[in-house]
């Protein structure tokens, strides 16, 4: 492994780092993670042409924990909606989910969601407090607060006015 | 395939949190009929949640276990220790 400095070619644990601590650099990042992958691509079919028994076992364990740091720095630097949504803890958003509309005893609604963003987890978010936009009641204030599924989350708009009125139609 | 496995961590880390909430009261709204649940969850299996469901819509599908695709759950809430309850729907809070 080579130091901090060497720019093309840096140890994982410090890429990881990096990324944590400079999120504005992810793009020149991914640049350089593309040029690894690259590497790596070169490096197999050299080892493949070895045909020790005992060196390809260590190659192959190589190459696993390659693309096991691979994967995890990958995520690191494209998990985009995790990162903005850490920043957003504490800012209000307006969230709409995938569906069409949603039921809550009885009363259709469509799913618009405003509310300060509480806590972010690698698969939802939850908001706290906040207000399910009824048809009737569109600033209806959810008793408990409200997670919403990543995957569920159609689009969303970050500093919204939670009091703002809007046409729900 | 970078885009797939985000979203793949998304809905591992979902079932994770479903899976600490083992015990917990939990609040859940499907598109699907009956659209809302509120029960406690059982257990955690694969992708399907098991609840125990005290309130839904209908009081026929109510005190019985419901095994719930998690890919399913539009909005939920799984209380916790210290943070707001889901209230008991005998509070007629809606």
């Amino acid at each position: 492994m080579k130091s901090l400095s060497d720019k093309p070619i840096r140890s994982e644990e410090a890429v990881e780092l990096e990324v944590r601590l400079k999120t504005e650099k992810k793009d020149v990042l991914g640049d350089q993670f593309a040029g690894n992958e690259q590497e790596d691509h070169q490096d197999f079919p050299a080892a493949d042409l070895k045909h020790k028994p005992n060196l390809e076992d260590e190659k192959e364990k190589e190459r696993e924990e390659e693309s096991s740091e691979l994967v995890s720095s990958e995520l690191d630097i494209e998990d985009e909606l995790f990162r903005q949504f850490e920043y957003l803890l504490g800012d209000s958003v307006l969230v709409v989910t995938e569906t069409q509309q949603l039921n809550l005893l009885g009363q259709t609604f469509r799913p618009i969601f405003c509310g300060t963003v509480c806590e972010v987890e690698i698969g939802h978010i939850t908001l706290y407090p906040v207000t399910i936009k009824l048809l009737n009641a569109p600033f209806h204030q959810s008793p408990f607060p409200l997670s919403i599924p990543f995957e569920k989350i159609a689009h969303f708009t970050p500093n919204f006015d939670c009091g703002m009125r809007f046409p729900l139609v | 395939m970078a885009q797939q496995s985000v979203n793949q961590i998304h809905d591992e880390g979902l079932i994770e949190h479903f899976r600490m909430g083992k015990g917990n009261r939990v609040f859940i709204l499907t598109p699907s009929y009956p659209f809302m649940f509120i029960g406690i969850i059982k257990d955690v299996r694969g992708d399907v949640v098991d609840v125990w469901v005290e309130t839904t819509h209908f009081s026929q599908l109510e005190n019985r276990i419901w095994h719930i695709h998690i890919d399913n759950i539009e909005v939920f809430y799984i209380e916790r220790e210290g943070e707001p309850e889901i209230p008991r729907l005998s509070e007629d809070y809606y």
